[in-house]
């Protein structure tokens, strides 16, 4: 990170930037993951200035006035209802996750500028399932060949002083890495990359020093997995 | 934080940060009452957020409303371990009405006046009820950081944050060249990272 990406990044965390200069800090934010992670830290120290707002309390009937939608608000991790992995066998837990990935699809990140004129393609999505002993909620994937993205529920537990690096890992079952994924990020988490994993490849996460990976392969626990499949 | 109950301004601030932050990953388990508990715990700050970046009162309703719907759907993704509740809550309503506000092409709000939050002539200013709940250390770093800034840069900062302005908006603001705010702007940057990161 030079002075001038420091400097980038902040002004995207503020949102100083406007047309060309913030859409190409977006891009580089999805591609750069250190970017990123300087981004991420911008925002989560500038929220502090959240302090300055006064407070004003609202209209008496704004509250009555919001409906909400009688199922389960999408994105339910579904650590939190607890079932023992039954979403194999298409139990509720299932459905949560079929809800979150509905949500990812139907509420892209809104920083994203739209792919112009994209090629109709099926996104392509994963459950990555926690490891034995990880305490780690399953972690819904979104694989989005229009936009070149990953998308991920982020959820991640991760231990201070350590980062989330997501791997794929092809049929001659070596990983590569897609990216780190930013503690303090913004949710959903997003990785952009040039070599997106494709149907049956595996997805997953390994915690990794600061930086990632040192050596190119996960060296740390690997905290969850699950095979990528089309969308039904 | 009128609407709750008589004793809740006698709790201080840790304990009703942990009450939001309860009643937040309740909703996320799609609890109505603990929705009700979140609104009535946060609105007034939230809606404080609308209102200034939005600068109009029909707006700011509007854009609240839809903020909750938002955190109805998202409370699930709020990792109490990891944020503030009223950080990340009233985070969800800055991003919203900015959104409205560029969307609808609205010119910035009028300037309110200096922030005294992080106004370096007063020391130790008593944060009003709702900032209690994100006073912390980082956020005292922050504050003592940004009085270390010269006058106009630290005003751009937080005018450009709490507005919601962009480069060319705080430069009009503050009637300066965009050169010139630039520069100035991405000088003091530096100073506040270098400071936030050394500054233990």
């Amino acid at each position: 990170m030079t002075p001038d990406d420091q400097i980038e990044a902040a002004e995207l965390a503020l949102g100083l930037l406007e047309g060309g200069d913030r859409a190409a800090a977006l891009e580089r934010m999805l591609a750069d993951s250190d970017f990123a992670m300087e981004v991420a830290w911008w925002r989560e120290k500038l929220a502090a200035l959240i302090a300055g707002y006064d407070a004003v309390v609202p209209p008496a009937d704004v509250l009555a006035r919001i409906e909400l939608a009688d199922h389960r608000p999408a994105g339910t991790p579904v650590a939190k209802v607890r079932p023992r992995w039954p979403w194999f066998a298409g139990g509720t837990a299932a459905g949560a996750i079929a809800a979150t990935l509905v949500a990812l699809v139907a509420f892209p990140a809104p920083q994203v500028a739209p792919p112009v004129a994209p090629p109709p393609a099926r996104p392509l999505v994963a459950v990555l399932v926690p490891a034995e002993g990880a305490d780690q909620p399953p972690i819904a994937a979104l694989v989005d060949r229009r936009s070149g993205s990953v998308r991920l529920t982020a959820t991640i537990v991760v231990p201070a002083d350590r980062v989330a690096e997501l791997w794929r890992i092809g049929s001659d079952k070596v990983p590569r890495p897609l990216g780190l994924l930013a503690p303090g990020a913004l949710t959903p988490a997003l990785l952009k990359n040039a070599r997106l994993p494709g149907r049956d490849e595996v997805l997953a996460i390994s915690i990794e020093p600061q930086g990632g990976s040192p050596t190119g392969k996960p060296t740390g626990a690997v905290i969850a997995t699950g095979a990528v499949v089309d969308m039904t | 934080m009128a609407e709750e109950s008589p004793q809740a301004a006698d709790e201080d601030a840790s304990t009703r940060r942990q009450r939001l932050a309860a009643a937040l990953v309740a909703t996320g388990l799609a609890d109505k009452s603990a929705f009700a508990r979140v609104y009535r715990m946060s609105s007034a700050k939230l809606y404080g957020v609308c209102l200034r970046i939005c600068g109009e009162r029909q707006a700011a309703e509007d854009v609240l409303q839809e903020v909750y719907l938002i955190v109805w759907r998202r409370a699930s993704s709020f990792d109490p371990l990891r944020s503030s509740p009223i950080t990340w809550l009233a985070t969800i309503a800055r991003n919203r009405a900015i959104d409205w506000r560029r969307a609808h092409d609205r010119p910035p709000p009028a300037a309110v006046g200096d922030d005294a939050a992080f106004d370096g002539d007063r020391p130790d200013p008593a944060p009003a009820a709702d900032d209690a709940m994100i006073v912390d250390e980082e956020a005292d770093r922050l504050r003592r950081c940004l009085t270390l800034l010269g006058e106009r840069p630290r005003r751009a900062i937080s005018t450009a944050f709490l507005d919601g302005l962009t480069y060319s908006e705080v430069a009009q603001r503050e009637g300066v060249p965009l050169a010139t705010m630039k520069s100035t702007v991405r000088r003091a940057l530096l100073e506040l990272r270098k400071c936030m990161r050394h500054d233990a």
